[in-house]
């Protein structure tokens, strides 16, 4: 424990190297940026830089994608206060607090609110992965190739079931990656599958086209097809009253209404919902929100302007941060689409997820832990202080430069991966595909989660067959599979069977008092 | 109420039955993996066949879920929506993106770039009025990335007779 501690204040240490803490600021700038503008996200922002980090060393690169998604998860709620709009989905109840304390004046205020809960969320996940790490990776050890598959079941049906109310979409999206991710050379044999005759599919598809295209590109083709929007997104002039740096800071009274109670437990709500594979910062937002409020001194003030609710919500959104790095790093399992990417990093830069990582690659691993810390306590409010001012100008960039130089970072990007013009083409392929699902209603990011969880799924099947003569009943038979695939079963009752039933009830229940005179 | 748009942009509809086409190839091309490595009924092709048939389950839920929403009269809301939407723009883009990727290694980043940037400024309707102003930004935004990719980042980017 004292060499991981060590080694954590390691990461402490390369911080301070100039050019680490470089990339850390301009990391956490470009995610508050593309947080900020509506449209655009962190996510986005990571994806673009999966290119570049070919030619970056793997510190800076995680320390840069830490940021980002730290800053990402933050700035989304500049523009849910200011203009009603959330720059991230998880800033949805954010948009709804804090626009109706914009609308009384109080704007800079709930901007204050929104950055000290990200910082106080923030700084609680990332100090809460730092020291559940090791205890995580000592229990993933434990868990064997039929457990693994069971796990990585879960993780899929758990992905899927997120999404309330297109489940069967998020299927055929789920199974539409798996599909891709079976193209090239089979996990197990020497045996290539789906090239239809081409070499170039023999090594399969890589995930950066998945990623440029599904992120990037599509949302260059989903602006040019919106007829007659707005080319900026203009702020009414004189809407917004001229604001001070002092306003951003919240008084100790409403510090002291709210409770440092709930900052603590909606970030712990956040940090394990962060873990669940799918789940993501909005649900992380929601259930801190719900919790806060049935737990208010002032429920009456949700919705019509609660700081408390600010503070959950953002708490919680940013706490998750941290919770989401768990099943990436031990499993290769992405808690959410943003460390989808940064996974796509680890592995291009030759990391492999598992138990051991932080064990053997903990040099490489504790500056990414540690850039997440310093992007919640240090960089979240002194870039409010520095830049708040200027937060509103951001939404008027014109579009069209801006989604000019995304198609061209996204393309070039592509044809960095190999040097190849194949990959641009692969590239603007899932770009049309991604545009279609978006426009049919499709979840795009778990057409990724499927490609990357598609191998592991096979693979931990297979090897858990052929390790016991290919006898199925070792998935029921063995406790750690047995395990998940419980919580798999748990979790499909309490979000599917049961508001399903509850649903059937409710509307049985409306016709039965119609019917009553 | 009568639909809004032709058959073939009711993407609603059209895109899980093109789904039905692509899992059909899909698993008729794996009755085409080698299994010459395999013991048991667990080989290569396993997996992708048990996809195959999740697949068409899946697809007959959502086919199933958007007759009822059209039997209910709720997607008529979306479908005002996607007529509203417009879809040559995104043609357009798409059109250019490949002859960009075409021209990307015979004409260089420079020369590709720049027109690619510049046509993507006609087709999102940057600043109809100044020829001028596109062309600095064209300019600018190639010249931005030029020195990210290739002086910054060392990536050996296409030039066009070794020189651009």
């Amino acid at each position: 424990m004292s060499d991981y501690l060590a080694g954590i204040l390691g990461g402490f240490v390369a911080l301070a190297d100039p050019v680490i803490l470089a990339y850390l600021v301009i990391g956490f700038l470009v995610g508050a940026f593309f947080a900020a503008v509506p449209g655009l996200t962190a996510v986005l922002a990571i994806a673009l830089l999966l290119p570049v980090t070919y030619s970056l060393d793997i510190v800076p690169a995680l320390v840069m994608c830490a940021a980002i998604f730290m800053s990402g998860m933050y700035a989304g709620s500049v523009t849910a206060t200011t203009i009603n709009i959330p720059g991230a989905p998880s800033s949805m109840m954010t948009a709804i607090e804090g626009n109706s304390l914009m609308r009384r004046g109080e704007g800079a205020n709930a901007l204050g609110h929104a950055a000290l809960g990200s910082m106080i969320g923030g700084g609680i996940g990332a100090l809460l992965l730092i020291l559940v790490a090791p205890v995580t990776a000592d229990i993933a050890l434990l868990i064997r190739t039929p457990g693994k598959f069971s796990l990585v079941l879960f993780a899929l049906v758990v992905i899927v079931i997120a999404q309330r109310d297109a489940i069967a979409k998020g299927t055929v999206a789920a199974l539409l990656g798996i599909m891709f991710a079976t193209v090239g050379v089979d996990v197990m044999q020497p045996v290539a599958r789906f090239t239809f005759g081409t070499e170039l599919l023999v090594e399969g598809i890589n995930m950066m086209p998945i990623i440029i295209g599904a992120f990037a590109v599509s949302e260059v083709l989903v602006q040019a097809s919106m007829r007659g929007a707005s080319r900026t997104v203009d702020l009414e002039a004189g809407a917004i009253p001229r604001i001070r740096r002092r306003d951003f800071l919240p008084t100790r009274a409403e510090i002291r209404e709210i409770g440092w109670w709930t900052y603590l437990k909606s970030a712990v709500i956040g940090y394990f919902i962060g873990v669940l594979p799918g789940a993501g910062g909005s649900m992380a937002a929601f259930v801190a929100y719900a919790e806060a409020m049935r737990k208010s001194r002032r429920p009456q003030l949700f919705g019509k302007g609660s700081r408390e609710g600010i503070a959950a919500a953002e708490s919680a959104n940013n706490s998750m941060c941290g919770g989401a790095y768990v099943p990436m790093l031990m499993f290769g399992i992405p808690g959410d689409p943003t460390t989808a990417v940064i996974l796509g990093v680890l592995t291009i830069s030759g990391l492999q997820p598992g138990p051991r990582l932080i064990e053997t690659q903990l040099p490489l691993i504790a500056p990414m832990f540690a850039a997440l810390l310093v992007s919640a306590i240090v960089l979240i409010p002194l870039t409010l202080f520095l830049f708040g001012p200027y937060f509103l100008k951001i939404v008027s960039i014109r579009r069209a430069p801006l989604y000019s130089c995304i198609a061209v970072v996204a393309l070039v990007g592509a044809y960095v991966a190999t040097y190849s013009t194949f990959q641009m083409a692969l590239a603007l392929f899932f770009g049309v595909l991604a545009f279609f699902m978006r426009r049919a209603g499709y979840p795009t990011v778990t057409l990724l989660l499927g490609f990357i969880l598609g191998p592991d799924l096979e693979q931990y099947f297979r090897r858990g067959l052929s390790l016991n003569h290919n006898d199925p009943t070792i998935f029921v038979t063995s406790p750690d599979s047995l395990f998940f695939l419980g919580l798999t079963v748990f979790f499909f009752y309490f979000m599917v069977i049961r508001p399903s039933r509850q649903l059937n009830a409710d509307e049985a229940d409306g016709t039965n008092r119609q019917q009553t005179p | 109420m009568p639909s809004l748009r032709p058959w073939w942009r009711d993407i609603e509809l059209i895109f899980p039955l093109c789904l039905f086409v692509v899992t059909s190839i899909y698993l008729a091309a794996s009755f085409e993996i080698s299994t010459a490595f395999d013991s048991g009924f667990v080989n290569s092709a396993f997996v992708p066949r048990v996809v195959a048939a999740v697949m068409y389950v899946a697809l007959v839920f959502v086919l199933r879920d958007v007759w009822r929403r059209r039997r209910s009269g709720a997607a008529e809301a979306a479908e005002a929506e996607a007529a509203g939407a417009d879809w040559t723009g995104p043609a357009k883009i798409v059109a250019l993106t490949a002859l960009y990727i075409v021209a990307f290694r015979p004409l260089g980043y420079v020369i590709s770039t720049l027109l690619y940037v510049y046509a993507l400024f006609y087709l999102l309707g940057f600043d109809e009025k100044s020829l001028l102003k596109r062309v600095v930004y064209a300019i600018a935004i190639t010249a931005i990335f030029y020195i990210l990719f290739d002086a910054i980042f060392n990536v050996r980017l296409p030039k066009a007779g070794g020189i651009l």
